[in-house]
């Protein structure tokens, strides 16, 4: 099966045993157990979406430890700095939701800038200046083991405030926001690699790619919001649709920036490999 | 292959310095706005938050309330005007208000009474807290019983009675209390 494909299967299924556990059951968790099954929808999404992005590093796969590690730093960033530094200091819920204009300036310049920010350092001050850091497709792969960390942690504070009130919406939010944040991730680890590897390219690439992935950040929520509120309507549905076309566009961007970086890497080994021989 | 490693990136923190400043002032520049309340009768101005939204309450001169609320009762701002006789005196005016609302409310507690300048007038401030149960005011909220922490602040003009109610749950009271003070500010009696 095409690179990638296992892993789509099994979080449709997921979400398949989830609509199922939903629909056969009575799920009214006490808190301790909400908590319990916050950590189970957050992370495995985001385990599958980790596997189907590390897959791709075939020319000289990343050590697991390391991957595992950034993914966990982001997920500890998100904890320790990311959820109170936008809830407590920024108190978003008192002021971002009154207007459109501030809601998306707000979404992109706070809430997207912080998070991408921490993504962005749990990359650059831990694995970017070592050996194993050594590829394009490096940075990808690093930067969406941190947004995937970041988004695990906060899909289990969303599972845990939804109380595991609508089971089904609340899987597929996770699926659906790991993938967003790996998708945003990989453009500042695409931008974290060329600034390494490429001449006369500085920090201004950095700031570009964060800026670029804090936009869309926030243009990700803002889709959401504005087509599940619609008027006085609620349709999460029609949300989650917005979401996935988003996702999948930016997604495919970053596919073909992945494709390009591995194209790269193998041209520049099959010389050596000549001269080798 | 690597080109260049450099410890770290201080063109990153400063453009991150920056947008967190934006940020800021896109904070600040939302909850600045505000609704002006003007009510030609009792001729009082004022202005509160514009995210507030007012709410039809029996009796009430003005009710506002925030709906973005985190907690599952809304902070909010009432006015009251009540008929006064000047020979009952404020004390016996505060003393009324106190019992008629401790039959109303749950555990009412007086916290203090001091005296406040509103609008250049003199005032009384009357802080109290009480318990309610979210469950009862609106079916099907899931909540375990909230104390209130509110204060009234009362000011007599003619023959009325001037109460204004500033209200929110205990844990969300102190980071409300500068909006709180900035309402009371706005206030203009003519």
């Amino acid at each position: 099966m095409k690179s990638g494909g296992i892993q789509i299967i099994l979080l449709v299924a997921f979400i398949l045993i989830v609509w199922l556990i939903g629909t056969l059951t009575d799920f009214e968790p006490g808190r301790g157990a909400l908590i319990f099954w916050g950590i189970i929808f957050s992370i495995i999404p985001a385990l599958f979406w980790l596997s189907f992005f590390y897959q791709k590093d075939r020319l000289e796969p990343e050590p697991k430890h390391y991957v595992i590690g950034v993914f966990l730093l982001g997920a500890f960033l998100a904890y320790s700095i990311g959820i109170p530094v936008v809830k407590r200091v920024f108190n978003v819920s008192d002021w971002l939701y009154q207007t459109n204009w501030g809601y998306i300036l707000g979404s992109i310049f706070v809430i997207g800038i912080i998070h991408e920010f921490l993504i962005y350092v749990a990359v650059r001050y831990t694995v970017y200046p070592s050996s194993e850091f050594d590829e394009w497709i490096d940075g990808i792969i690093y930067a969406t083991a941190a947004g995937l960390g970041f988004a695990t942690m906060l899909n289990i504070y969303l599972v845990v405030d939804m109380g595991g009130a609508q089971l089904l919406i609340s899987a597929i939010y996770c699926v659906i926001n790991a993938l967003a944040y790996a998708s945003f991730a990989a453009v500042i680890g695409y931008c974290l690699a060329k600034a390494k590897f490429r001449e006369n390219v500085g920090q201004g690439l950095i700031i570009l790619g964060i800026l670029i992935a804090a936009v869309l950040n926030g243009l990700f929520f803002l889709v959401q919001r504005l087509v599940i509120v619609s008027g006085m309507q609620y349709n999460p549905w029609k949300g989650f649709v917005a979401g996935i076309v988003l996702v999948a566009v930016i997604f495919t961007i970053v596919e073909v920036l992945m494709r390009r970086s591995v194209a790269l890497e193998a041209a520049k080994a099959s010389p050596q490999k000549k001269e080798a021989k | 292959m690597a080109k260049q490693n450099r410890p770290w990136d201080p063109a990153v923190l400063v453009f991150v310095i920056v947008c967190l400043f934006i940020g800021w002032f896109i904070k600040a520049s939302v909850e600045g706005r505000e609704t002006t309340f003007s009510d030609d009768e009792s001729g009082i101005i004022l202005k509160y938050p514009r995210g507030w939204v007012t709410l039809p309450q029996k009796g009430a001169t003005l009710s506002v309330n925030n709906p973005q609320c985190a907690s599952t009762f809304n902070t909010r701002f009432t006015i009251n005007i009540h008929k006064w006789n000047k020979e009952v005196g404020v004390n016996n005016f505060i003393t009324n208000l106190s019992v008629k609302r401790s039959s109303s409310v749950s555990l009412y507690r007086i916290i203090s009474t001091n005296p406040f300048e509103l609008s250049d007038s003199e005032a009384t401030k009357l802080e109290y807290a009480y318990a309610i149960d979210p469950i009862r005011l609106s079916a099907g909220a899931v909540s375990i019983p909230i104390v209130v922490r509110a204060f009234d602040i009362i000011v007599s003009k003619d023959n009325q009675m001037y109460v204004f109610t500033f209200a929110a749950d205990e844990k969300e009271f102190r980071k409300n209390l500068p909006k709180f003070l900035s309402i009371a500010d706005s206030i203009r009696m003519q």
